[in-house]
């Protein structure tokens, strides 16, 4: 590693998201008082505005939305041999107890896994930020990365529930109906979703040393 | 830290890391070469892969997977002689009871309305690129395209069909229909649409515009 890292920050240049055109923060001053990327128009910022605290705020909204979502039935049975409620973890209960392995394990990853692991992890990557710790940066910056890729795969339970729900319509000898907890799972999924785009992961590296 | 004033007009030369704020003097690639973050060993910068012909090939053929993904029923599952099919709209509605339309919109933004949007966008911004012109509404246009990239969800619904007709294999009968081939045609073309190096759309010189005296020089 170099001795001497130079930073934007530090020569006064911000990049736009966008477009990726780095200019002077002073040149890009317009009426509004905001800098604006003279090629795309965006405006600029340093630093994602307020990313801690954005990021802070969603991630535990998503930690409280968490708890409906796994208490609650995410999807209702009706069929000839009785009615059924289950939950996404006794849904993927149900599948290994049927010898269903494959599926269960997809369904646990998909809706335990990637959501709480999301959720743990941004905690985890905020709370470094607040506290200025300054190690393990390229492994924090690994995480977050890793974090935004996964994103979405935890939507993966609400569309076999809205898949079984709308197939499984047959009348006297079976039906199926969403349940709650699907509210509350896709708020998760959306309130992670955010609060990983809010993280600034540029933050990682303002704690460290000039000549680190 | 307050950023250092400076009256200076800004330097074309520089790059900064997406991932740490680093700054560099932009390199000269070579083909296939990749210029790294020296401090957090991110991509800082690849040499230019967008072809506006490929682009627009690409985005024609996902908007006719997309047409017969959604005109069409997916899969047909019979039980004791009662047939039932379903739509990509057809899923996203049975959530509506539940949710108050809530879960129903999102299904509808994630699978349908952003798919849909990114794939006309592409074919509105490439087809005035082959012919060496920037589409009206360019800027709004490109924004929409780079904010709504991570929020198609096409990808996850084919895994989702899977898990969900596997839970029905055994029970009922499932036959597919010819939704099913548009819904593979999008799941391969999406992730190929959507790793369009969007941020070259900016770097592109085209015949009838003049100099733009602020964009970086190509080296």
């Amino acid at each position: 590693m170099t001795a001497s890292i130079i930073t934007g920050r530090s020569k006064a240049l911000l990049q736009c998201h966008y477009c990726s055109f780095v200019v002077n923060h002073d040149a890009a001053l317009e009426a509004d008082g905001h800098p604006h990327c003279p090629r795309c128009s965006a405006v600029l910022h340093q630093r994602k505005p307020n990313s801690q605290a954005r990021t802070w705020a969603l991630v535990i909204t998503a930690m409280l939305f968490y708890i409906p979502a796994n208490v609650l039935p995410i999807m209702h049975t009706h069929a000839i041999n009785g009615n059924q409620s289950s939950t996404i973890v006794g849904g993927v209960l149900h599948l290994w107890h049927l010898e269903s392995y494959d599926l269960a394990i997809i369904v646990f990853v998909a809706s335990v896994i990637v959501p709480l692991g999301k959720m743990l992890s941004l905690i985890l990557l905020a709370l470094f930020n607040t506290l200025g710790y300054a190690g393990k940066q390229q492994a924090r910056t690994r995480l977050y990365n890793f974090l935004e890729l996964i994103g979405p795969w935890s939507m993966l339970d609400i569309f076999v529930v809205a898949l079984l729900a709308a197939i499984v319509q047959f009348r006297g000898l079976a039906t199926i109906q969403p349940g709650l907890a699907t509210v509350a799972f896709a708020m998760v999924v959306v309130l992670t979703m955010l609060a990983a785009k809010s993280y600034d992961p540029r933050l990682t590296w303002d704690h460290s040393k000039p000549n680190d | 830290m307050p950023s250092a004033p400076s009256s200076q007009p800004a330097r074309p030369g520089w790059i900064l890391c997406h991932h740490c704020d680093a700054a560099y003097a932009r390199p000269t690639l070579q083909r296939n070469e990749v210029a790294r973050c020296e401090r957090c060993n991110n991509v800082l910068l690849k040499p230019p892969r967008l072809q506006p012909q490929a682009l627009l090939a690409l985005s024609l053929t996902a908007l006719l997977a997309f047409c017969f993904a959604n005109l069409y029923p997916i899969v047909n599952v019979e039980l004791n002689g009662d047939s039932r099919s379903t739509t990509i709209i057809g899923a996203a509605m049975a959530l509506s009871e539940t949710s108050y339309g809530l879960v129903t919109a999102l299904v509808l933004a994630t699978l349908l309305l952003f798919p849909l949007l990114e794939i006309c966008l592409m074919v509105w911004i490439s087809g005035f690129l082959v012919a060496g012109k920037r589409c009206p509404g360019f800027h709004g246009a490109v924004h929409t395209l780079q904010d709504l990239a991570p929020w198609g969800m096409l990808d996850v619904f084919a895994l989702s069909l899977a898990v969900a007709l596997a839970k029905l294999f055994g029970i009922a009968s499932v036959s597919f229909n010819v939704g099913m081939v548009g819904l593979i045609g999008l799941v391969i073309l999406m992730p190929l649409l959507s790793n369009t190096p969007l941020h070259e759309l900016w770097d592109l010189r085209l015949v009838d515009k003049e100099p733009d005296a602020l964009a970086e020089p190509a080296s």
